[in-house]
């Protein structure tokens, strides 16, 4: 068990990592005064970041699918949908 | 992206203060990120709540792999917790497209005063508690209180912007039986995924300005990346008690501001 959490935790350490990554270069550009690239930078950064926790419960069925817990398999399609509901929801209202 | 380099540098010192300070005093810097953008930098409150959601997210991700790494956080828990709080988050954030300013920022004041409180309570319990180094066994109990205690802290969330950590970790703590460690490294694992079904919302609606989210959520993962290094060197009381009077002088800011018609 404890052993295949280490998929959920590299997919939130790997998540951080890349946003900050992004998030950072946005602020150098926009100091930089390139903005437009900045933009990109910024956008990006964040879209990354919306995604992990997404990511992160995707692993966790994964994960708990590889350790056959029906229950917690269960768990995770349910907040998965609810989630995915959620960001459809907000693609609707773009 | 902003156009000035000053108001960029500004915002992430803003992120770096709230991510610092959270990492430090183990709350989510969000709370005082709402307020300090819509009182001094004069961002729309709805706006200013879609940025401290993302922000909520990156504390949340950038802290809670260490915790899973070291097996603090009880996954399961927080999952089946993550059931009540998106749904409340979901909802709420919806409710929140449709509430005027005024309500939310009245709203934010009671949770800003509500947060002082209970941070009180765990300053004055930290004088001479000893750091909890090792987790007892234990077996969690009366999951229906905190699958409620989730929803409401999921309905913040999505209302006000915030983690909702301060009503989650006392629920666990005291009636759930889960040591206080493990029931704060839960909730931080939780409030990313919460935060972020809200947040998706707010993106959606527009109330997520990217170039302001930006430079303060880099901000934020600087913050508590330092933080949480310093955090086993400096004394929780002095954090907390420096934590708690931002929290009463912004809520009173946001009193004033209210009575005067100041919010954007």
């Amino acid at each position: 068990m404890k052993h295949s959490e280490h998929l959920v935790a590299i997919t939130l350490k790997y998540g951080a990592y890349l946003s900050f990554a992004l998030l950072l270069a946005a602020v150098v550009l926009g100091v930089l005064g390139l903005q437009q690239f900045a933009g990109y930078a910024a956008t990006a950064g964040i879209l990354v970041l919306l995604a992990t926790p997404m990511l992160r419960i995707i692993a966790a069925l994964v994960m708990y699918a590889g350790l056959k817990d029906r229950k917690m398999v269960l768990v995770s399609a349910a907040l998965l949908v609810i989630v995915v509901t959620a960001s459809v929801l907000g693609v609707k209202m773009h | 992206m902003i156009d000035s380099p000053t108001m960029i540098l500004l915002l992430a010192a803003v992120g770096f203060a709230a991510g610092g300070f959270g990492a430090l005093a183990g709350v989510g810097g969000g709370i005082i990120i709402t307020p300090l953008l819509a009182i001094y930098f004069g961002v729309p409150l709805h706006q200013a709540i879609g940025v401290s959601l993302v922000s909520v997210i990156a504390t949340s991700t950038a802290t809670s792999s260490v915790h899973v790494e070291k097996h603090v956080t009880n996954i399961r828990l927080g999952m089946i917790l993550e059931l009540a709080t998106t749904t409340g988050a979901a909802t709420a954030a919806i409710i929140a497209g449709y509430m005027n300013k005024r309500a939310l920022a009245m709203l934010f004041v009671v949770f800003l005063l509500y947060s002082a409180s209970s941070l009180v309570k765990r300053a004055w319990g930290s004088r001479k508690e000893a750091l909890q180094t090792d987790i007892p066994s234990y077996e969690v109990k009366n999951y229906p209180i905190g699958l409620a205690a989730s929803l409401g802290a999921g309905a913040f969330s999505g209302l006000l912007g915030v983690g909702g950590g301060v009503i989650k970790v006392p629920v666990m703590y005291m009636f759930m039986g889960v040591p206080l460690r493990v029931a704060t490294a839960t909730s931080n694992f939780t409030i990313g995924v919460t935060a972020a079904t809200g947040a998706y919302i707010y993106y959606g609606r527009g109330d997520v300005n990217v170039g302001i989210a930006g430079a303060v959520v880099a901000g934020v993962f600087a913050g508590s990346l330092l933080g949480a290094r310093l955090a086993p060197k400096v004394r929780a009381i002095y954090v907390l008690s420096l934590f708690i009077a931002i929290t009463l002088v912004l809520a009173g800011q946001m009193i004033y501001k209210l009575m005067t018609g100041g919010l954007a």
